[in-house]
């Protein structure tokens, strides 16, 4: 408990200048409308807390501590605007003020400033009560009832723990994308060194054996540790002009890669599969238009409180209107379904178009280097085309738009002939000689393995980013759910017996519970001892008054 | 718990102390704490950029300025 001894107010909201000494008493204030009786509730919040509730949350618009908490004879100068407190705490006889100004609402003045007074104002601070207006008691009385338990998280600040439990899932969300991302990218580097390898680089005893080989018919010393920089760090000027040219049985294998790259065989599996599903949504418009408004039946089952459809104003039995809205909200959920199994199908064409864009950078570096210029203006205009089809299948729309085309996604067959003509050219590359091979073959392997290497490092961050993430999420969401039952369980009987003090003839035996689920706030209510059911199926009359009654013991 | 008002301020602090005891990830408790409190929007690129590396608070400190 503290005790104020003395208030002054300079030059905030509705008040140029106040001074009031309660002298560690109760103090009652009396006075017309807008004479600024709240404002010496604002000015103590303000200097016990930095904030002004009044001035945040949903419905006060672009109202701001910063802009509209001084008076407006001072609205320029946030630094005149100061509320000073004198306080009392009684178990330890102790005596401080507080001041802050609108210039640095997170700066409080302690006077005397030491380690029991900033604990007794961190403690004060994070203690203070909710009080309410008459505005924010009308609101939350007449708020809708879809909308009442968002407003009731807001009036008691829960909905910052709901926007960090979203955020933490976003990250989590993202941290996943990333490492899967990285790890392909992984995938893809480790398979390039093998193609050139021809050996499994699991087996590093046998990679270094080759490598030191080569090595040796160009007179280096062996390596032991297998490291790009150790594989060929004796390139020399000569060495790097052959940098770009072919590794003729590389490049074969290169061009074979692509080649036989199974996008085609996937992009028709999926297609069968997107086609089937996409016919199941044209073939029922009822389903069609039932997927796109999930959230309008929603909305409709919230505001079902009579014999009149809230969403038409047809008139027709509860119960057979409850059904109607059930009817439809299955319809949106199997349309959801299908939307989310054509996503899928979709994602594997994509990623199977992605790995043979990896594959054709290779076959474009080769053609490049053998002068094959049309080639490799036709592979490039492939490619781009097949980038375009990968964005189209990242969206529904994108996917309907792509229909069509979906089964002959990755045909190269436009490119035979270019790749035929580029396998003659390499393989016409004449025998080249021992030292030429080793200088080329370490070169190649020197560059494969370091890029496996900058891709380890990035899929074992991204790894480390994602467990990081993951925990965090994991640990806010359970620290969060055991809070808030904790909270609920302290409201919940308050709750019911403020409602049946109200209702004590025909509702003596009601009974509210209060459960949080995933950030939301649900109020279980049963009214004659028959069980709990949704707040929403119960008249809105009796809810009204309960919520209204909520506000009522919290203020 | 004392009061309603601050249910968000509690839980972040009981969730910071279990960051913080927790040997694996106590090195991320005072980074989170201080991006949750710097009162900027937050966005999961920053929260991703902190934890990408080890030495969290200067990371905080670039991302802050």
């Amino acid at each position: 408990m503290i005790k104020i001894e003395s208030i002054k107010i300079e030059r905030f909201r509705g008040i140029h200048s106040l001074e009031l000494t309660p002298n560690r008493s109760s103090l009652a204030i009396q006075g017309p409308n807008a004479s600024g009786k709240s404002c010496v509730v604002d000015a103590i919040e303000f200097a016990l807390t930095g904030d002004l509730s009044r001035l945040a949350g949903e419905g006060t618009g672009d109202l701001k501590l910063s802009c509209h908490g001084m008076h407006v004879d001072s609205r320029s100068n946030p630094s005149e605007a100061s509320v000073t407190l004198r306080l009392y705490i009684p178990e330890s006889g102790v005596s401080f003020s507080i001041s802050r100004s609108l210039a640095k609402p997170n700066k409080p003045k302690l006077t005397p400033d030491n380690q029991t007074t900033r604990s007794a104002l961190d403690r004060f601070g994070k203690r203070d009560e909710i009080t309410l207006t008459r505005r924010q008691i009308a609101k939350y009385v007449l708020a809708q009832a879809s909308k009442r338990g968002t407003d009731v998280q807001n009036l008691l600040r829960l909905d910052s723990i709901s926007t960090l439990r979203k955020l933490f899932a976003t990250t989590e969300k993202k941290a996943v994308e990333q490492s899967k991302s990285a790890n392909i990218a992984l995938g893809q580097s480790k398979e390039e060194l093998e193609r050139h390898l021809q050996i499994p680089i699991r087996d590093e005893s046998r990679v270094i054996q080759a490598i030191n080989e080569k090595r040796s018919l160009l007179g280096l010393e062996p390596i032991v540790l297998l490291t790009p920089d150790k594989v060929f760090e004796e390139a020399g000027q000569d060495v790097a002009k052959l940098h770009d040219a072919i590794f003729r049985e590389t490049a074969l294998r290169d061009i074979e890669a692509f080649q036989t790259a199974d996008i085609g065989a996937k992009a028709l599996q999926s297609s069968e599969e997107i086609c089937s599903l996409l016919d199941e949504i044209a073939n029922d418009p009822k389903l069609n238009v039932a997927t796109r408004s999930a959230k309008l039946y929603e909305q409709g089952l919230d505001l079902l409180d009579g014999d009149l459809c809230p969403l038409c104003d047809t008139p027709m039995p509860i119960a057979q209107l409850r059904q109607h809205l059930d009817e439809k909200l299955r319809l949106s959920k199997r349309g959801a379904e299908i939307a989310q199994a054509i996503a899928k199908a979709a994602a594997n064409v994509r990623e199977a178009a992605e790995d043979t864009i990896v594959k054709a950078r290779l076959v474009y570096k080769n053609a490049s280097s053998v002068k094959q210029d049309q080639f490799c203006t036709s592979l490039k205009n492939w490619v781009d085309s097949l980038k375009s089809q990968i964005e189209l299948l990242s969206s529904l729309e994108g996917i309907i738009a792509l229909r069509k085309q979906i089964s002959s996604i990755g045909d190269r067959s436009a490119l035979a002939e270019g790749l035929s003509q580029l396998t003659r050219v390499v393989q016409a590359i004449p025998d080249q000689s021992a030292t030429i091979h080793a200088t080329q073959y370490l070169t190649l392997a020197a560059e494969r393995l370091k890029q496996v290497h900058t891709f380890e490092e990035k899929a074992t961050l991204a790894d480390r980013v994602l467990a990081r993430a993951r925990f965090i999420h994991e640990t806010y969401s359970r620290v969060a759910q055991s809070e808030l039952e904790s909270l609920y369980q302290s409201v919940e009987g308050a709750f019911a017996d403020a409602y049946r003090s109200l209702h004590p003839d025909d509702e003596s035996a009601f009974v509210a519970k209060l459960t949080p689920d995933e950030g939301k706030l649900d109020l279980g209510v049963d009214f004659y001892g028959r069980g709990f059911f949704p707040q929403r199926l119960i008249t809105a009359k009796g809810i009204r008054t309960a919520w209204g009654c909520v506000c009522t013991c919290h203020s | 718990m004392e009061s309603t008002r601050n249910v968000g301020s509690h839980v972040i602090d009981v969730f910071i102390q279990e960051l913080s005891q927790n040997n694996a990830y106590s090195m991320l408790a005072e980074p989170i704490r201080q991006l949750l409190e710097s009162e900027k929007a937050l966005k999961p690129e920053v929260l991703l950029s902190l934890l990408q590396t080890d030495d969290s608070t200067s990371e905080l400190k670039e991302v802050q300025a």
